[in-house]
Protein backbone atom coordinates (compact mmCIF):
# COMPACT_ATOMS: atom_id res chain seq x y z
CA UNK A 1 0.00 0.00 0.00
CA UNK A 2 1.31 3.46 -0.87
CA UNK A 3 1.17 6.28 1.67
CA UNK A 4 -1.24 8.37 -0.44
CA UNK A 5 -3.53 5.33 -0.79
CA UNK A 6 -4.04 4.89 2.97
CA UNK A 7 -7.81 5.17 3.38
CA UNK A 8 -9.26 8.02 5.44
CA UNK A 9 -12.90 6.98 5.43
CA UNK A 10 -13.82 7.89 9.00
CA UNK A 11 -16.96 6.38 10.55
CA UNK A 12 -16.43 4.11 13.57
CA UNK A 13 -13.18 5.61 14.84
CA UNK A 14 -15.12 8.73 15.91
CA UNK A 15 -12.49 11.15 14.66
CA UNK A 16 -9.61 9.36 16.36
CA UNK A 17 -6.76 7.98 14.28
CA UNK A 18 -4.95 4.70 14.11
CA UNK A 19 -1.62 3.71 12.63
CA UNK A 20 -1.12 2.04 9.26
CA UNK A 21 2.12 1.15 7.52
CA UNK A 22 2.63 2.18 3.89
CA UNK A 23 5.46 2.95 1.48
CA UNK A 24 6.29 6.58 0.73
CA UNK A 25 7.42 8.04 -2.61
CA UNK A 26 10.98 6.75 -2.17
CA UNK A 27 9.80 3.20 -1.47
CA UNK A 28 10.50 3.33 2.28
CA UNK A 29 7.97 2.14 4.82
CA UNK A 30 6.51 4.77 7.13
CA UNK A 31 3.67 4.99 9.59
CA UNK A 32 0.66 6.90 8.29
CA UNK A 33 -2.26 7.81 10.57
CA UNK A 34 -5.56 6.54 9.21
CA UNK A 35 -9.12 7.55 10.04
CA UNK A 36 -10.49 4.14 9.04
CA UNK A 37 -11.27 2.09 5.95
CA UNK A 38 -14.76 1.49 4.61
CA UNK A 39 -14.07 -2.25 4.10
CA UNK A 40 -13.34 -2.70 7.79
CA UNK A 41 -16.32 -0.53 8.67
CA UNK A 42 -18.49 -2.85 6.56
CA UNK A 43 -17.10 -5.88 8.41
CA UNK A 44 -17.66 -4.27 11.80
CA UNK A 45 -21.17 -3.37 10.75
CA UNK A 46 -21.98 -7.03 10.04
CA UNK A 47 -20.84 -7.91 13.57
CA UNK A 48 -22.79 -5.01 15.09
CA UNK A 49 -25.90 -6.04 13.18
CA UNK A 50 -25.56 -9.55 14.59
CA UNK A 51 -25.30 -8.10 18.10
CA UNK A 52 -28.32 -5.93 17.40
CA UNK A 53 -30.40 -8.88 16.24
CA UNK A 54 -29.47 -10.70 19.44
CA UNK A 55 -30.54 -7.75 21.60
CA UNK A 56 -33.83 -7.45 19.74
CA UNK A 57 -34.52 -11.16 20.13
CA UNK A 58 -33.82 -10.91 23.87
CA UNK A 59 -36.09 -7.86 24.12
CA UNK A 60 -38.90 -9.77 22.42
CA UNK A 61 -38.44 -12.78 24.69
CA UNK A 62 -38.64 -10.64 27.83
CA UNK A 63 -41.68 -8.82 26.50
CA UNK A 64 -43.35 -12.17 25.89
CA UNK A 65 -42.67 -13.08 29.54
CA UNK A 66 -40.43 -16.03 28.68
CA UNK A 67 -37.35 -14.49 30.29
CA UNK A 68 -36.55 -11.99 33.03
CA UNK A 69 -35.30 -8.47 32.35
CA UNK A 70 -31.84 -9.68 33.36
CA UNK A 71 -31.77 -11.61 30.06
CA UNK A 72 -32.31 -8.41 28.15
CA UNK A 73 -29.64 -6.49 30.07
CA UNK A 74 -27.13 -9.28 29.48
CA UNK A 75 -27.78 -9.12 25.73
CA UNK A 76 -27.66 -5.32 25.70
CA UNK A 77 -24.21 -5.41 27.37
CA UNK A 78 -23.14 -8.33 25.12
CA UNK A 79 -22.17 -10.41 28.14
CA UNK A 80 -22.63 -14.13 28.66
CA UNK A 81 -24.09 -15.64 31.81
CA UNK A 82 -20.64 -17.07 32.55
CA UNK A 83 -18.98 -13.66 32.47
CA UNK A 84 -21.61 -12.04 34.67
CA UNK A 85 -21.38 -14.97 37.08
CA UNK A 86 -17.69 -14.24 37.49
CA UNK A 87 -18.16 -10.49 37.88
CA UNK A 88 -20.94 -10.91 40.44
CA UNK A 89 -19.23 -13.79 42.22
CA UNK A 90 -22.10 -16.20 41.64
CA UNK A 91 -22.48 -19.64 40.22
CA UNK A 92 -23.28 -19.75 36.53
CA UNK A 93 -26.33 -21.87 37.21
CA UNK A 94 -27.62 -19.27 39.63
CA UNK A 95 -27.35 -16.54 36.98
CA UNK A 96 -29.21 -18.79 34.59
CA UNK A 97 -31.87 -19.31 37.28
CA UNK A 98 -32.24 -15.53 37.57
CA UNK A 99 -32.88 -15.21 33.83
CA UNK A 100 -36.28 -16.81 34.57
CA UNK A 101 -39.04 -14.30 35.30
CA UNK A 102 -40.32 -15.92 38.54
CA UNK A 103 -37.07 -16.19 40.51
CA UNK A 104 -35.96 -12.77 39.21
CA UNK A 105 -39.12 -11.08 40.50
CA UNK A 106 -38.50 -12.50 44.01
CA UNK A 107 -34.88 -11.29 44.09
CA UNK A 108 -33.73 -9.34 47.17
CA UNK A 109 -32.14 -5.91 47.07
CA UNK A 110 -28.68 -7.14 48.04
CA UNK A 111 -28.53 -9.55 45.11
CA UNK A 112 -29.91 -6.92 42.78
CA UNK A 113 -27.13 -4.60 43.88
CA UNK A 114 -24.56 -7.27 43.00
CA UNK A 115 -25.96 -7.54 39.50
CA UNK A 116 -26.06 -3.76 39.19
CA UNK A 117 -22.35 -3.58 40.03
CA UNK A 118 -21.43 -6.44 37.70
CA UNK A 119 -23.39 -5.02 34.77
CA UNK A 120 -22.74 -1.36 35.54
CA UNK A 121 -26.46 -0.60 35.32
CA UNK A 122 -28.28 1.26 38.15
CA UNK A 123 -30.13 -1.25 40.34
CA UNK A 124 -33.41 0.55 39.68
CA UNK A 125 -33.08 0.10 35.93
CA UNK A 126 -32.35 -3.62 36.11
CA UNK A 127 -35.92 -4.71 36.72
CA UNK A 128 -37.30 -2.49 33.97
CA UNK A 129 -37.48 -3.39 30.29
CA UNK A 130 -36.81 -0.31 28.17
CA UNK A 131 -39.51 0.63 25.68
CA UNK A 132 -37.12 0.12 22.77
CA UNK A 133 -34.12 -2.22 22.66
CA UNK A 134 -30.72 -0.58 22.88
CA UNK A 135 -28.75 -0.45 19.65
CA UNK A 136 -25.04 -0.91 19.05
CA UNK A 137 -25.23 0.37 15.48
CA UNK B 1 14.44 9.15 33.86
CA UNK B 2 13.29 11.16 30.86
CA UNK B 3 9.71 12.21 30.26
CA UNK B 4 7.55 9.70 28.43
CA UNK B 5 6.26 10.59 24.97
CA UNK B 6 3.20 8.83 23.61
CA UNK B 7 3.86 7.09 20.32
CA UNK B 8 1.21 5.97 17.87
CA UNK B 9 1.66 2.37 16.76
CA UNK B 10 -0.19 0.00 14.47
CA UNK B 11 -0.54 -2.86 16.91
CA UNK B 12 -0.95 -2.76 20.65
CA UNK B 13 1.59 -5.33 21.76
CA UNK B 14 4.43 -4.47 19.39
CA UNK B 15 3.75 -0.79 20.13
CA UNK B 16 3.89 -1.35 23.89
CA UNK B 17 7.08 -3.41 23.61
CA UNK B 18 8.76 -0.78 21.42
CA UNK B 19 7.67 2.03 23.75
CA UNK B 20 8.81 0.27 26.94
CA UNK B 21 12.24 -0.55 25.56
CA UNK B 22 12.73 2.84 23.93
CA UNK B 23 11.84 4.58 27.18
CA UNK B 24 14.22 2.33 29.12
CA UNK B 25 17.04 3.39 26.83
CA UNK B 26 17.13 0.99 23.88
CA UNK B 27 15.85 2.62 20.69
CA UNK B 28 13.51 0.05 19.10
CA UNK B 29 11.01 0.63 16.30
CA UNK B 30 7.63 -1.08 16.16
CA UNK B 31 8.44 -3.21 13.05
CA UNK B 32 11.57 -4.41 14.84
CA UNK B 33 9.58 -5.36 17.91
CA UNK B 34 7.18 -7.35 15.74
CA UNK B 35 9.99 -8.99 13.77
CA UNK B 36 12.20 -9.91 16.73
CA UNK B 37 9.18 -11.10 18.68
CA UNK B 38 7.94 -13.22 15.73
CA UNK B 39 4.52 -11.59 16.03
CA UNK B 40 3.38 -12.47 12.52
CA UNK B 41 1.53 -15.73 12.43
CA UNK B 42 -1.62 -17.33 11.10
CA UNK B 43 -4.04 -19.55 12.96
CA UNK B 44 -7.25 -21.12 11.75
CA UNK B 45 -8.84 -23.50 14.21
CA UNK B 46 -11.30 -26.20 13.13
CA UNK B 47 -14.38 -24.53 14.62
CA UNK B 48 -16.39 -21.40 13.86
CA UNK B 49 -15.69 -19.60 17.09
CA UNK B 50 -14.01 -19.86 20.44
CA UNK B 51 -16.19 -18.74 23.35
CA UNK B 52 -17.65 -15.99 21.21
CA UNK B 53 -14.31 -14.97 19.66
CA UNK B 54 -13.36 -15.70 16.03
CA UNK B 55 -11.24 -18.80 15.45
CA UNK B 56 -8.98 -17.01 12.96
CA UNK B 57 -5.92 -15.09 14.06
CA UNK B 58 -3.14 -13.22 12.32
CA UNK B 59 -0.98 -12.99 15.41
CA UNK B 60 0.87 -15.19 17.82
CA UNK B 61 -0.37 -15.75 21.34
CA UNK B 62 -0.92 -12.48 23.24
CA UNK B 63 2.11 -11.76 25.41
CA UNK B 64 4.51 -13.56 23.09
CA UNK B 65 5.94 -10.49 21.39
CA UNK B 66 7.06 -8.86 24.62
CA UNK B 67 8.33 -12.13 26.02
CA UNK B 68 10.34 -13.10 22.93
CA UNK B 69 11.78 -9.64 22.30
CA UNK B 70 13.07 -9.28 25.84
CA UNK B 71 14.35 -12.88 25.96
CA UNK B 72 16.17 -12.55 22.65
CA UNK B 73 17.74 -9.27 23.70
CA UNK B 74 18.50 -10.51 27.21
CA UNK B 75 16.58 -7.69 28.88
CA UNK B 76 15.40 -8.41 32.45
CA UNK B 77 11.67 -7.92 32.92
CA UNK B 78 8.98 -8.56 35.46
CA UNK B 79 5.60 -10.08 34.69
CA UNK B 80 3.11 -10.00 37.53
CA UNK B 81 -0.42 -11.27 37.84
CA UNK B 82 -2.72 -10.52 40.73
CA UNK B 83 -5.62 -12.15 42.42
CA UNK B 84 -6.80 -9.16 44.38
CA UNK B 85 -7.79 -6.01 42.42
CA UNK B 86 -7.07 -3.91 45.50
CA UNK B 87 -3.46 -5.10 45.65
CA UNK B 88 -3.05 -4.75 41.90
CA UNK B 89 -4.14 -1.12 42.22
CA UNK B 90 -1.80 -0.38 45.14
CA UNK B 91 1.19 -1.97 43.44
CA UNK B 92 0.53 -0.08 40.24
CA UNK B 93 0.34 3.13 42.22
CA UNK B 94 3.64 2.37 43.92
CA UNK B 95 5.37 1.54 40.63
CA UNK B 96 4.05 4.56 38.80
CA UNK B 97 5.03 6.85 41.70
CA UNK B 98 8.54 5.45 41.48
CA UNK B 99 8.64 6.54 37.83
CA UNK B 100 8.31 3.02 36.39
CA UNK B 101 6.54 2.61 33.07
CA UNK B 102 4.09 -0.27 33.48
CA UNK B 103 2.25 -2.15 30.72
CA UNK B 104 -1.05 -3.84 31.46
CA UNK B 105 -3.13 -6.47 29.74
CA UNK B 106 -6.71 -5.24 29.63
CA UNK B 107 -10.11 -5.86 28.12
CA UNK B 108 -11.15 -3.23 25.57
CA UNK B 109 -14.73 -3.68 26.75
CA UNK B 110 -14.15 -1.51 29.83
CA UNK B 111 -11.83 1.15 28.41
CA UNK B 112 -14.12 4.10 28.04
CA UNK B 113 -11.75 6.33 26.10
CA UNK B 114 -11.90 3.96 23.08
CA UNK B 115 -14.48 4.46 20.32
CA UNK B 116 -17.74 2.80 21.34
CA UNK B 117 -17.97 0.35 18.44
CA UNK B 118 -14.58 -1.18 19.20
CA UNK B 119 -15.43 -2.00 22.80
CA UNK B 120 -16.38 -5.63 22.29
CA UNK B 121 -15.30 -8.22 24.89
CA UNK B 122 -11.69 -8.81 23.82
CA UNK B 123 -9.27 -9.44 26.67
CA UNK B 124 -5.77 -9.09 25.25
CA UNK B 125 -5.34 -5.38 24.67
CA UNK B 126 -2.06 -3.93 25.88
CA UNK B 127 -1.69 -0.41 27.23
CA UNK B 128 0.95 1.57 29.11
CA UNK B 129 0.32 3.49 32.32
CA UNK B 130 2.78 6.35 32.48
CA UNK B 131 1.46 8.51 35.30
CA UNK B 132 -1.37 9.65 37.47
CA UNK B 133 -3.12 13.00 37.59
CA UNK B 134 -6.09 14.11 39.73
CA UNK B 135 -6.86 10.53 40.72
CA UNK B 136 -6.96 9.29 37.13
CA UNK B 137 -4.47 7.10 35.30
CA UNK B 138 -2.56 8.54 32.36
CA UNK B 139 -2.81 5.93 29.65
CA UNK B 140 -0.70 5.59 26.54
CA UNK B 141 -2.75 3.37 24.26
CA UNK B 142 -0.50 2.65 21.28
CA UNK B 143 -3.34 2.16 18.82
CA UNK B 144 -4.62 5.72 19.32
CA UNK B 145 -2.85 8.87 18.16
CA UNK B 146 -3.51 10.68 21.46
CA UNK B 147 -2.67 9.73 25.03
CA UNK B 148 -5.77 9.11 27.15
CA UNK B 149 -7.01 9.01 30.73
CA UNK B 150 -8.85 6.32 32.61
CA UNK B 151 -10.52 6.17 36.03
CA UNK B 152 -9.75 3.59 38.72
CA UNK B 153 -12.97 1.67 38.41
CA UNK B 154 -12.82 1.15 34.63
CA UNK B 155 -9.17 0.18 34.69
CA UNK B 156 -9.73 -2.28 37.50
CA UNK B 157 -12.63 -3.88 35.62
CA UNK B 158 -10.54 -3.97 32.44
CA UNK B 159 -7.65 -5.69 34.24
CA UNK B 160 -9.88 -8.28 35.86
CA UNK B 161 -12.22 -9.04 32.97
CA UNK B 162 -13.54 -12.59 32.65
CA UNK B 163 -13.64 -14.84 29.62
CA UNK B 164 -11.16 -16.13 27.04
CA UNK B 165 -7.56 -14.98 27.67
CA UNK B 166 -8.59 -13.35 30.94
CA UNK B 167 -5.83 -10.89 31.91
CA UNK B 168 -5.98 -11.72 35.65
CA UNK B 169 -4.45 -8.35 36.41
CA UNK B 170 -1.35 -8.94 34.30
CA UNK B 171 1.21 -6.16 34.57
CA UNK B 172 4.68 -6.22 33.05
CA UNK B 173 7.63 -3.90 32.80
CA UNK B 174 11.26 -3.62 31.79
CA UNK B 175 13.63 -3.50 34.76
CA UNK B 176 16.72 -2.12 33.05
CA UNK B 177 18.68 -2.35 29.81
CA UNK B 178 21.96 -4.20 30.46
CA UNK B 179 25.18 -2.93 28.87
CA UNK B 180 25.80 -4.29 25.41
CA UNK B 181 22.16 -4.95 24.61
CA UNK B 182 22.42 -2.87 21.43
CA UNK B 183 25.03 -5.29 20.08
CA UNK B 184 22.60 -8.19 20.46
CA UNK B 185 19.92 -6.64 18.25
CA UNK B 186 21.18 -8.17 14.99
CA UNK B 187 21.33 -11.63 16.46
CA UNK B 188 17.82 -11.19 17.88
CA UNK B 189 16.51 -10.06 14.48
CA UNK B 190 17.97 -13.19 12.84
CA UNK B 191 16.34 -15.36 15.52
CA UNK B 192 12.97 -13.69 14.92
CA UNK B 193 13.29 -14.22 11.17
CA UNK B 194 14.16 -17.90 11.59
CA UNK B 195 11.20 -18.55 13.82
CA UNK B 196 8.67 -16.79 11.58
CA UNK B 197 10.08 -18.54 8.51
CA UNK B 198 9.63 -21.89 10.19
CA UNK B 199 6.21 -21.38 11.81
CA UNK B 200 4.71 -19.81 8.71
CA UNK B 201 6.36 -21.90 6.00
CA UNK B 202 7.01 -25.26 7.61
CA UNK B 203 4.43 -25.71 10.36
CA UNK B 204 3.66 -29.42 10.56
CA UNK B 205 0.20 -28.71 11.98
CA UNK B 206 -2.36 -27.69 9.36
CA UNK B 207 -4.09 -25.17 11.66
CA UNK B 208 -1.02 -22.94 11.89
CA UNK B 209 1.11 -21.08 9.38
CA UNK B 210 0.57 -20.31 5.71
CA UNK B 211 -1.01 -23.72 5.12
CA UNK B 212 -3.82 -22.73 7.48
CA UNK B 213 -4.79 -19.94 5.05
CA UNK B 214 -5.67 -22.70 2.59
CA UNK B 215 -7.60 -24.39 5.37
CA UNK B 216 -9.48 -21.13 5.96
CA UNK B 217 -10.25 -21.00 2.21
CA UNK B 218 -11.73 -24.48 2.45
CA UNK B 219 -13.88 -23.58 5.45
CA UNK B 220 -14.90 -20.31 3.82
CA UNK B 221 -16.01 -22.18 0.70
CA UNK B 222 -18.36 -24.31 2.79
CA UNK B 223 -20.08 -21.44 4.67
CA UNK B 224 -22.63 -20.42 1.99
CA UNK B 225 -23.75 -24.04 1.67
CA UNK B 226 -23.84 -24.67 5.40
CA UNK B 227 -25.82 -21.51 6.11
CA UNK B 228 -27.95 -21.58 2.97
CA UNK B 229 -31.00 -20.56 5.02
CA UNK B 230 -29.30 -17.81 7.01
CA UNK B 231 -26.79 -15.93 4.80
CA UNK B 232 -26.14 -13.44 7.60
CA UNK B 233 -24.32 -16.17 9.53
CA UNK B 234 -22.00 -16.97 6.63
CA UNK B 235 -21.32 -13.26 6.19
CA UNK B 236 -20.68 -12.84 9.91
CA UNK B 237 -18.01 -15.54 9.84
CA UNK B 238 -16.34 -13.91 6.85
CA UNK B 239 -16.65 -10.50 8.53
CA UNK B 240 -14.84 -11.87 11.57
CA UNK B 241 -11.86 -12.80 9.38
CA UNK B 242 -11.75 -9.28 7.94
CA UNK B 243 -12.06 -7.79 11.44
CA UNK B 244 -9.13 -9.85 12.69
CA UNK B 245 -7.19 -8.74 9.64
CA UNK B 246 -7.88 -5.01 9.78
CA UNK B 247 -9.92 -3.70 12.64
CA UNK B 248 -8.06 -4.90 15.70
CA UNK B 249 -5.00 -2.83 14.80
CA UNK B 250 -2.56 -4.63 12.55
CA UNK B 251 -1.11 -1.76 10.51
CA UNK B 252 -3.08 -3.06 7.53
CA UNK B 253 -3.39 -6.47 5.86
CA UNK B 254 -3.01 -8.55 9.01
CA UNK B 255 0.53 -7.38 9.94
CA UNK B 256 1.87 -7.98 6.41
CA UNK B 257 2.80 -4.34 5.85
CA UNK B 258 4.37 -4.13 9.27
CA UNK B 259 6.40 -7.22 8.47
CA UNK B 260 7.44 -5.83 5.09
CA UNK B 261 8.70 -2.76 6.96
CA UNK B 262 10.71 -5.07 9.22
CA UNK B 263 12.22 -6.91 6.24
CA UNK B 264 13.22 -3.58 4.71
CA UNK B 265 14.93 -2.73 7.98
CA UNK B 266 16.67 -6.13 7.99
CA UNK B 267 17.91 -5.58 4.44
CA UNK B 268 19.54 -2.29 5.49
CA UNK B 269 20.93 -3.58 8.77
CA UNK B 270 22.37 -6.79 7.36
CA UNK B 271 23.28 -5.22 4.02
CA UNK B 272 21.51 -8.08 2.28
CA UNK B 273 19.43 -7.10 -0.75
CA UNK B 274 17.64 -10.47 -0.77
CA UNK B 275 15.59 -9.26 2.21
CA UNK B 276 14.62 -6.13 0.26
CA UNK B 277 13.24 -8.34 -2.50
CA UNK B 278 11.37 -10.46 0.04
CA UNK B 279 10.00 -7.25 1.57
CA UNK B 280 8.57 -6.19 -1.77
CA UNK B 281 6.90 -9.55 -2.14
CA UNK B 282 5.39 -9.30 1.33
CA UNK B 283 4.01 -5.88 0.32
CA UNK B 284 2.41 -7.47 -2.76
CA UNK B 285 0.93 -10.21 -0.55
CA UNK B 286 -0.39 -7.50 1.78
CA UNK B 287 -2.05 -5.79 -1.19
CA UNK B 288 -3.76 -9.08 -2.02
CA UNK B 289 -5.02 -9.34 1.57
CA UNK B 290 -6.47 -5.83 1.19
CA UNK B 291 -8.08 -6.93 -2.07
CA UNK B 292 -9.58 -9.87 -0.21
CA UNK B 293 -11.01 -7.52 2.44
CA UNK B 294 -12.40 -5.24 -0.26
CA UNK B 295 -14.07 -8.13 -2.08
CA UNK B 296 -15.50 -9.39 1.22
CA UNK B 297 -16.84 -5.90 2.00
CA UNK B 298 -18.76 -5.92 -1.27
CA UNK B 299 -20.35 -9.19 -0.17
CA UNK B 300 -21.36 -7.65 3.18
CA UNK B 301 -23.03 -4.73 1.47
CA UNK B 302 -24.86 -7.08 -0.90
CA UNK B 303 -26.16 -9.11 2.04
CA UNK B 304 -26.18 -12.32 -0.04
CA UNK B 305 -24.14 -15.48 0.46
CA UNK B 306 -24.05 -18.02 -2.35
CA UNK B 307 -21.21 -20.32 -3.41
CA UNK B 308 -20.85 -18.32 -6.64
CA UNK B 309 -20.48 -15.02 -4.78
CA UNK B 310 -17.99 -16.51 -2.33
CA UNK B 311 -15.88 -18.13 -5.07
CA UNK B 312 -13.62 -15.13 -5.89
CA UNK B 313 -12.94 -14.52 -2.19
CA UNK B 314 -12.05 -18.18 -1.67
CA UNK B 315 -9.80 -18.06 -4.71
CA UNK B 316 -7.91 -15.06 -3.31
CA UNK B 317 -7.33 -16.95 -0.05
CA UNK B 318 -6.04 -20.01 -1.91
CA UNK B 319 -3.60 -17.87 -3.85
CA UNK B 320 -2.45 -16.21 -0.63
CA UNK B 321 -1.83 -19.56 0.99
CA UNK B 322 0.47 -20.69 -1.82
CA UNK B 323 2.23 -17.34 -2.13
CA UNK B 324 2.93 -17.07 1.59
CA UNK B 325 4.03 -20.65 1.85
CA UNK B 326 6.58 -20.15 -0.91
CA UNK B 327 7.74 -16.85 0.53
CA UNK B 328 8.22 -17.94 4.12
CA UNK B 329 10.00 -21.11 3.02
CA UNK B 330 12.45 -18.97 1.10
CA UNK B 331 12.80 -16.65 4.08
CA UNK B 332 13.48 -19.63 6.31
CA UNK B 333 16.07 -21.09 3.89
CA UNK B 334 17.79 -17.73 3.46
CA UNK B 335 17.88 -17.22 7.22
CA UNK B 336 19.51 -20.63 7.67
CA UNK B 337 22.41 -19.67 5.43
CA UNK B 338 21.14 -19.69 1.89
CA UNK B 339 20.44 -23.38 1.65
CA UNK B 340 17.98 -24.16 -1.11
CA UNK B 341 14.35 -23.65 -0.14
CA UNK B 342 12.29 -26.79 0.09
CA UNK B 343 9.87 -26.72 -2.81
CA UNK B 344 6.48 -25.49 -1.69
CA UNK B 345 3.89 -27.77 -3.18
CA UNK B 346 0.48 -26.28 -3.88
CA UNK B 347 -1.67 -26.37 -0.77
CA UNK B 348 -3.45 -29.74 -0.60
CA UNK B 349 -6.69 -28.19 0.60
Amino acid sequence: MRAEEVPQDGAYLEGKKRGAYAVDASGRYTMVPTAGWEAETAATRVALEAADAQIQAAHAEVKRGAKSTLWYHLAARQLSTAQVAEYAGLWRLRVWWHTRPGPWARLGDAMLERYAKALRVPAGALKVLPEKPESWL
Amino acid sequence: MTAFTHQLAAHCESGVTASLLTHAGLQLSEPRALGIGSGLFFVQLPMDGLMGAPSTSFRSKPGNIFWKVTRRLGVPTRVQRYRDPRRAHDELLRLVDAGQLVALQTSVYFLEYLPRRFRFPFNAHNIIIYGRKNGRWLVSDPVLDQAAECDDESLSRARFAAGLLAPRGKAYWVERIPDGTASRVNEAMAAGLRETGFTMGHSPIPFFGAKAIGYLAKRCEAWPKRFAKEPQKALLLLANVVRMQEEIGTGGAGFRYLYAAFLQDVADTFGDSEYARLSERVTAIGDTWRKFAGAAARLFRGGQATPELFAPVVELLRGLSTAERTLFRELSAHGRGGRKALPAVASPT
